[in-house]
Parts: C-alpha cells; structure tokens; sequence
C-alpha cells in the first residue's frame, strides 16, 4: 500500500444512491437487446407471419432483434395457443399487429405489408408463399421449399412472373462461420486441397410426440379445412406423408444444401436406405432413419458423400465434415463442434494462422496410449485448428437480415429461389431412394426450371 | 393527467371490489378450531384438472388450485409478496437479500423497499427475472417474481419459458413433512419458477430446468430436440396419490410450523471467542409457542412483524396484556430509564455480546437449509451482529449489519457503482486467475491485483476514477497510478434489527447486574466491529462498535467508572446512615435525660 490519508467526505446515502441510480440505469440499458417498433421511416419494413408455431417463433425472435421491422399481422390457424400467443407478446413488444386465421382474409385486409414470413408445414409452403407474391409480398419461406417439387417448381414460378424477392430458408448460407468456411478457407485459401469425401450427421434422441392441451384444440372443421385429420397430425405434421417429409427434409435438407454449396455442385446419383424401425408407423408415416450416400462430379473429379440422419440416438449431434487430400474441414451449426485438420503431409498451415484465417490448435495432437509400443500403422489425431470466426447471434438472424437487406436493395440474396430448388431436388429424391431401394440417378435438367 | 385519474379511479374500484367480494370458503374461519381437510383437485394454469397419467404434463397452480376458496389477489399484497409494491410502506428495515460476487469483489445489500441503506436491485440494473432466478429460493412466490410490471423487454421470452412463479402457499401451509424447501431454492435457481411449488411438494418431481431452454420454448414441445444434455422441465406426479376424479389429500394447516419459518428465517452466529454459537432455541417457542403466534396474520397476509405498537410485541404481552400467559418481568433494580432508553431485544435478543460482533450467517444470505450453503465462519457475505444503533423510536437495539463493498466511478464527488455484469467481465477472470485458497471468504489480494483490477476497469471509463469501496476504505488509483486508500463514510453500512433468538430473563444483560453493560469492559460500550478491509494489511481492520449508538463515548465511560466506586459508596452510605442512627440514638437520650429532668424539677 503505497499511502493513507482521511478525507472529508461531504456525500451522504441519499445523494449517493440517487446518482447511482441515474448512472446505473444509463450504463446498463443503453444497448437493448430486443427492439420496440419505433415510428416509420423509409427503412422500415412491414411483414407478416405466416405460421407461428416453434419455427415460427424462432423466426419472430431473431426478427424481433433486427431494427426497422415492424410486424403488422400473424396468421395462424391454432387460433387459441399459437395466434393468441404471437399476438400478445409481439403487442408487448409494441407491434400494431392483427391475429388472422386464414391467410387469405389476411391478404385481403392488409394492404401496407412489404414481406411475408412463411413458416407453416411444408405443404403449405406453396400455397402461402404464392399467394403472397401474388399479393406483392417478398417472401421468406422456411425450408423445405415444399413437401413436392411440383410445389417447389410452383414458387419459382411466382417468383419469376411477379418479380419479387424470395429467400429460402437454408440459414446457414447467411451464417458468418459458414461463409468464412467456404469463401476463404475453401476457395481463397484452398486449405481443404481436393475434397474427395463429405461425411454428415443429424442425429436426435428419441422424443415423444408432441402434445397440446385438450381445451386448445383445434376445432376439427378448421383442422380439415386446412389440411389434416386431427390434432396430432396437426402438432405432429413432419412425420406424416403429404404434410411434411421426415428427418431426412427436416433434418437433412439443411446440410445436404451445405454438400451442394461448398462442393459447387449437385449430386450425380444417391443410394438410400431407411425406414421407420423405432416408431409407430400409423403415426410417422416418414423413415425415423435414413442413411444416404452421395455421387458428385465436381470440377475438381468425384466426390462421395454420406449422410446419415436418425432419430433415436443422438451421438455426435450434427455436423458436416468435408474432407480433401490436404486437410478436414469438420463445420456445425452449433459452433464447438467446427474444427479444422490438417493432414500431415500437407504443407503447413502457419501462414493462415498468421494471416487469422485460422486459430492455431490449443492442444498438442493426443499421444498413444501409455506403455504401448508405436505401431506405424496407427493413424494419429491430428490437431485441432479453430475457425477464428465467431457468431453470436440467433441462428436465422443473419439470414433474415440478409432478406431484409435485399428488399432495401443493400444485398443480393443467399439463398434466392434457384438455389432453395436444387436443394429440395437433391433432398426430396432421397425419400424416393428409400422408397425404391435403388440408387437414383438427378438428371442435370432436374435441378433447372 | 386523464389517464392518471383513470388510473387511480381503477386501482380504487378494485381495492373496492376486493373488499365488497363475498368472502370465499376459506377467507373466514367458522370457528372451529380443527384443521380442515384439503381433498381437492389439482388445477393448472390454464384451470384443467391434472390427472397424472396425461401428456403433457404441467405444473399446478396454486393460484388456480386455492384460489377458488381463497381469495388470491388479496393473498398475493401481503408482506411477504408485496416487497415491489411502491405504495407499500418499507417499514421497519428487515433483512436484505445480498448480491454477492467473491470473484468481482461484490457484496451489495439489495432490497426493492426504499429501506435506508439498502441498494435497490434496479438501479443496479438487476432485473427482475436475475433477481428471482437468484433469491427467489427464498421468496415465497408471488412478488417479484410474478410481476409483470417489473419484467423488462430484455426478458420477456425469458419469461415466458420460465413461467411466473405465484404465491407459493405450501412454502408456509404444507404441513407434511416431506415439504422440501431446499428443491424450491434449486427449482428457482433453475428458472424453473412456473414449477418450483409443484417440486417442493410431495406431490411430484420436477426435472430439467427452464434456464438451459431457448427462448423459444414451448411448455408443450416437450424436450429440446438437439440438446440431449439439456433437459426442459418436465413433472411427473406420484399416481398413488390421485383418486379416479383426480382427486388429492393435501396436509395443509392454517398453524404455519416453525420449520416452515426457520427455513427462510434461521442465523447462526460465529465468533472466535466462542466458536459456535449454536441454535438454543427461542425461549417463546420453548415455551410452546410458534412464530405465527407472535407474527400473525389474517387474511390478507400482512405479517405482524413484532412492531412496539403491536398487540403481539413484547411490551403488550409482557408488560401490559399478559396475553400468551407472557410473564410481566420484574426487573428488579432495573432504573426505569432503561426501558425508555434501550428497546427489549438489547438484553433478551441474539447472542451475548463479545469484545468483537459475530459475524452471523443468515438463510437468506448464506443460503442455509441447501446444498449451496457457505459453512466456513467467515464465508461471505460479512454480516455482523449484534451491532447496537438506536432505532426509529430513539431506543438503542441490536442490528445485523452489512458492509457494501462495490465498485464505482467517482462523478461529480458522488459515486456511481459501475453495473454489476460489466465487473463481473472484467474483474472476475483476474481476481479468480490467482485465487486458489479453497476459501468461502474473499479471495487472497495484494496491492498489484488490486492495481491491476483498477487500472483494466479505468481503461473502461478514461478520464473518470474508478474506485473500490469496501467498508470505510475507498482505494483508488492516484495520478501516478499507485494504489491509495481514503477513509469514506459513504456509504454506509446496512443495519437491519435483530430480535430472535429471545433470552430468558435468566440470560439477559443486566442479570449479573449493572456491570454487564455498565464497565469499562463490558462489550455493549466497547466492543469493536470489523471493517471490510479486502486488503488483509489495511489498517484499523476493527472499528468502535457504538458508533451508531449516538453516545458520548467519554460520558459512557465516566458513568462506568462510578461503578468501581460503587461498593465503597455503599459504606459510605452504611456509616452515614450509622452515624444519622447514632447522632439520633444521641439526641433521642438526651431528649428523655431532657424529660427526665424537667420531671424531676417539676415534682421538687
């Protein structure tokens, strides 16, 4: 301690305790996290909900933190719980929106909309999304673009007679680890060298079927009128043949579009296997299991690619692992489990260390086990580079602003209509896969409309 | 303006509405003294009937579930609910909730009433939602913890995850004994607030925790697809326990039992002179009496807190009603003034005062009664006691007392504490990079970490000063970046009263007479409190402990010292009055030789 002294302090508790209230309550709320709707300006951009389920929902948070959208309606037909909960916390957040039932009613009332948010079951995609280009929306529609291709093809239809914008919604072309990944560690720095192989997973525990309580159910002349027999296949619509198309569309299409994307190509053919083994069929009409292997013909030469997708274990989560003759790239959505290697023959990585493309590994490679002799045949791990990229907001966030961006004419869109088409081609033939036990083989003309 | 009088004119209408409501089944006792019996069905939030065998499965309401014969809203703006309120008189100061981080070297005594001393948890920027997930073990529901008007933007989908957390009447009505009170403090630190009354029942078990959940969570989802590890909050009843019509037996009881009360409201007190001061017990519950005997309440849950003017303080019962059967002290030799000058609980409350205060561990700061409990004697947060002071009626009382120790930008020579998350990031990982010492107390500082400490946050905040106030040290850096201290009285310690465990008259001060207070060495004049210094070398760690008595320390002990020559006195007194006797003895003969004489001439 370097020295003592007293003072006189002339500041009692009252003063005290009323400017730290003032300069607390300044520091701490200065950046909101979430933001009310605020008064027009040019910037604003007025969009309705279309769906306000649990995608929904994650659509509505991350929009919530994105300035200048300003919700005017949501539509739901789950009129007691979903539309009634939508409504209320959005009016919380000080949005003039309306709750509809029908889409169609929505359409005709509103006339002050610029963007439509869809996020319904995927056969509804179509119907929803059409009809509000038509009504001069731009479109956000949530993967998968339909549950069939004729309802694929019929978006990208609308798209190209009306003009205007629509975003599929693969969010990981948007998220900023992924497009680092491919921009600079693929192209630029071509780390990866000749990809030969891409390995993915989605793999989810066992989950019973989702529920509702009896006194919000749906009245069943409303279920029918839009599409299903009851309740639970209402609540339960992605396993029912019609309404959605199982894990491998739910789950699949958002990493199958990732193969395409980074390998700069679409699949060549695909083999399948599947099957509903763990659950009972008369309730998940879709395979509880898919596994699926990939043919593509790059610039670069062949690549193989497997995907496996299952819903009764979920070891190792989800990630897609592109490998190339000079290193792994291992990418997840859910960041800690990225991770680059390179392969021991490849020329060292310092200078992308250096240059911040990479984080150097924290750990030294893991030695043989103790006591035991080297067999030269082992294949050590090799260690672990980090992606130097980080992304700290909601998944969708990004992709969402990247829509909203498009409209105000500030970006082009990730994942515009043509893109979300391939994918659903690439995804949707695996079911058929499955179905046939054949391997099926994409006609290049499949992909283009 | 017209919404104001709007406003006022609907506040009023309701509290009208309150008070001309008939009366519910179990607003009124009929009279009859036995306990009724709660056979009743299990209502949830939305008013289903829960039956344990469907899915999903949510947690009841007890605002659903007793509310239909108790008057709920009532219920929910009594005291122990009603802390936020801003129309709720503060009171007498009661005990705070302390925001402690050992790490950040943070220890501020919270409050939402405007209590002299305390800090309130907004101005410090915590939320409501910080603020239950964190106390909220040891609040009874309702409150804060389920009111709308507290919870900010920020949290709003937080919020609706977690549910509110209602008045919990099983915390103080559940008689059985397998009510847990200590899963309802790990449901609440879970966020689980929507499920935390339904666990701490017999009824069910609660698993997962709403904390771990996106914002997006759905009651009815069920589980978090793609985080195995993450487990939302799922009930599951004991089937055993229903009827076919969804029926339970509840072991509730309108005599709240003393361990639902100890569980929020037990202390223990250490002190290296006598190790332990262990729990002996109240001498009103050895008695037979319960806390809710003397803190009673009616239907609107407004506890008698044990004010002076109360029909239950001790004044009333001891010295006036008798009630309860109270003994009315003798006080034998006690000069009147004491009981105008000192309040009761100064020589029947807490433990007996040493040369230094005790440093007391509360459930609600040291979080007794759990898993999480801080055993070590000196675990943080410091609270002292007993701590005499004088009260609002000028009545010198013991006090537990708490020390603020923040950190704070010097404006305008008035501090303003720097907001607790932005210490905590910045202050946390140095101070806990060289904290080994598995110690509950603060960690091992030095001069360098603390320079250090200062110096990152003042990198924060050019061209203001940034200081640490711990007790009445402020360290801050001078001009030349050299860690000082100043000695501050701002601000000031929180002092709240201390009144149980009561002492018999047996062990009261005073019963070895005067000189249990009245020497130059008896604690109550003289003993010292501790500073909260932080640095271990920093001077004057100990402090007069009758500073927030008011006295004349020089007059304290000048009466005092008459009481070495009080004994003397005594016989100075005694051969006073022998030598009166004698010189009357004298005069009284020589008065009848006087008469003798006077006979004698008479008859000559």
């Amino acid at each position: 301690m370097s020295f003592k002294e007293n003072t006189d302090n002339s500041l009692n508790r009252r003063q005290f305790l009323k400017k730290s209230a003032a300069a607390g309550a300044g520091l701490i709320f200065a950046p909101m996290v979430m933001t009310r709707a605020r008064a027009n300006d040019s910037n604003d951009l007025n969009v309705v909900l279309i769906g306000a389920g649990a995608e929904g929902s994650v659509l509505m948070n991350s929009m919530l933190k994105i300035p200048g959208i300003r919700f005017k309606a949501v539509v739901d037909i789950w009129e007691k719980y979903n539309l009634r909960r939508a409504v209320r916390l959005l009016k919380k957040y000080r949005h003039d929106v309306r709750g509809y039932i029908d889409y169609r009613e929505m359409l005709a009332k509103e006339k002050d909309l610029d963007a439509a948010i869809v996020a319904t079951p995927d056969f509804w995609h179509a119907p929803h999304a059409v009809a509000c280009m038509e009504a001069g929306l731009h479109v956000y529609c949530e993967k998968e673009m339909s549950n069939t291709l004729e309802g694929a093809r019929k978006i990208v239809e609308a798209q190209r007679r009306t003009g205007k914008l629509v975003q599929i919604g693969h969010q990981r072309r948007s998220n900023p680890r992924y497009r680092f990944s491919f921009f600079k560690l693929i192209k630029e720095a071509q780390l990866l060298g000749r990809i030969t192989t891409v390995n993915g997973q989605w793999n989810r525990s066992v989950q019973p079927d989702l529920a509702w309580p009896e006194k919000y159910a749906i009245p069943e002349h409303i279920l029918r009128q839009y599409g299903f027999e009851n309740m639970h296949q209402f609540r339960n619509w992605r396993w029912y043949k019609g309404l959605g198309g199982g894990p491998i569309v739910d789950l699949g299409s958002h990493q199958l579009d990732i193969y395409n994307w980074f390998l700069e190509s679409v699949p060549k053919s695909v083999m399948a296997n599947g099957g509903t083994d763990y659950y009972d069929p008369s309730t998940h009409e879709w395979y509880d299991t898919v596994l699926a292997t990939f043919v593509y013909q790059t610039k670069y030469g062949t690549v193989r690619a497997f995907y496996q997708t299952i819903t009764t274990n979920s070891n190792l989560g989800y990630f897609e692992a592109f490998m190339g003759d000079q290193g792994t790239l291992q990418i997840s959505e859910s960041g800690g489990r990225a991770g680059l290697y390179r392969e021991q023959m490849a020329p060292p990585w310092d200078r992308f260390v250096e240059l911040g493309y990479l984080k150097p590994p924290k750990e030294e490679a893991p030695k043989p086990a103790a006591g035991a002799l080297l067999d030269v045949r082992e294949t050590l791990a090799p260690p672990r580079y980090e992606l130097p990229v980080v992304m700290r907001d909601p998944y969708h966030k990004p992709h969402l602003e990247n829509f909203f961006n498009a409209i105000r004419g500030k970006e082009k869109l990730n994942c515009p209509v043509e893109v979300g088409y391939e994918t659903a081609v690439t995804v949707l033939k695996v079911n058929e896969a499955v179905a046939s036990g054949r391997k099926i083989y994409y006609r290049p003309d499949e992909f283009k409309i | 303006m017209k919404f104001f009088l709007l406003l006022l004119t609907g506040v009023y209408l309701l509290q009208a509405a309150d008070s001309l409501q008939v009366p519910l089944l179990g607003d009124q006792p009929d009279g009859n003294r036995a306990t009724p019996i709660h056979h009743i069905k299990l209502l949830d939030q939305d008013s289903s009937v829960i039956y344990p065998d469907e899915h999903p499965l949510l947690p009841f309401s007890t605002q659903k579930t007793c509310g239909p014969c108790h008057n709920y809203a009532v219920i929910s703006r009594g005291w122990h609910f009603n802390a936020a309120d801003s129309a709720v008189d503060a009171g007498r100061q009661g005990p705070p909730f302390i925001w402690l981080n050992r790490h950040a070297l943070i220890q501020i005594p919270l409050s939402y009433r405007s209590w002299p001393g305390v800090f309130n948890p907004q101005d410090l920027g915590i939320t409501a939602l910080h603020f239950t997930s964190r106390f909220g073990g040891y609040m009874p529901g309702g409150g804060v913890a389920a009111d709308t008007s507290l919870q900010t933007l920020k949290n709003y989908w937080r919020w609706q995850v977690s549910g509110q957390a209602e008045v919990n009447c099983f915390a103080c009505h559940d008689a059985s004994p397998l009510y847990d009170a200590a899963e309802y403090v790990d449901q609440m630190k879970r966020q689980n607030f929507r499920w935390a009354a339904t666990a701490s029942t017999d009824l069910a078990r609660v698993e997962g925790s709403a904390r771990n959940m996106p914002d997006n969570f759905d009651l009815y989802w069920g589980v978090a697809p793609d985080e195995p590890r993450k487990q939302p909050p799922t009930v599951t009843y004991d089937a055993r326990r229903f009827d076919k019509k969804g029926q339970v037996d509840l072991v509730l009881t309108r005599k709240i039992p003393n361990d639902r009360c100890y569980f929020c409201h037990s202390q223990k007190f250490e002190n290296n002179q006598r190790q332990t001061e262990a729990l002996y017990d109240d001498v009103h519950l050895k008695a037979g009496l319960h806390c809710v005997e003397c803190h009673q309440n009616k239907l609107d849950h407004q506890i008698d807190r044990g004010l002076a003017e109360n029909e239950n303080s001790c004044e009333n019962c001891h010295l006036n009603s008798g009630r309860f059967g109270a003994p009315k002290p003798q006080h034998k030799g006690l000069p009147p003034v004491h009981l105008e000058k000192v309040a009761c609980t100064t020589c029947h409350s807490g433990p007996q005062p040493l040369n230094t205060s005790y440093l007391a561990h509360t459930s609600l700061a040291h979080e007794l009664g759990t898993k999480y409990a801080h055993r070590e004697a000196t675990a943080l947060p410091h609270i002292q006691a007993p701590v005499f002071a004088r009260n609002a009626q000028g009545k010198i009382a013991p006090n537990y007392m708490a020390w603020p120790v923040l950190w704070a930008i010097v404006r305008n020579d008035s501090l303003s504490p720097i907001p607790l998350e932005q210490v905590d990031e910045v202050i946390s990982p140095l101070i806990a990079r060289g904290d080994s010492l598995p110690t509950e107390d603060w960690p091992l500082l030095n001069d360098s970490l603390l320079t250090t400490s200062l110096d990152t946050l003042a990198q924060i905040f050019p061209q203001q000063q940034v200081v640490l106030v711990a007790g009445t040290n402020r360290f801050f850096l001078n001009s030349q970046k050299q860690l000082t201290v100043q000695q501050t009285d701002v601000p000031e310690p929180y002092l709240w009263p201390l009144a149980h465990d009561v002492r018999p008259a047996a062990q009261a001060l005073g019963a070895n007479g005067c000189t249990d207070c009245h020497s130059l060495s008896a604690p109550f004049f003289n003993s010292k409190i501790r500073n909260e210094t932080i640095l271990s070398d920093v001077q004057a760690s100990l402090l007069p402990g009758n500073r927030f008595m008011k006295i004349n320390q020089a007059t304290a002990n000048l009466f005092s010292s008459t009481f070495l020559f009080r004994p003397l006195l005594k016989i100075v007194v005694v051969l006073f009055y022998l030598l009166l006797l004698a010189v009357f003895v004298l005069y009284f003969f020589k008065g009848i030789n006087y008469l003798i004489n006077q006979l004698n001439q008479q008859q000559d």
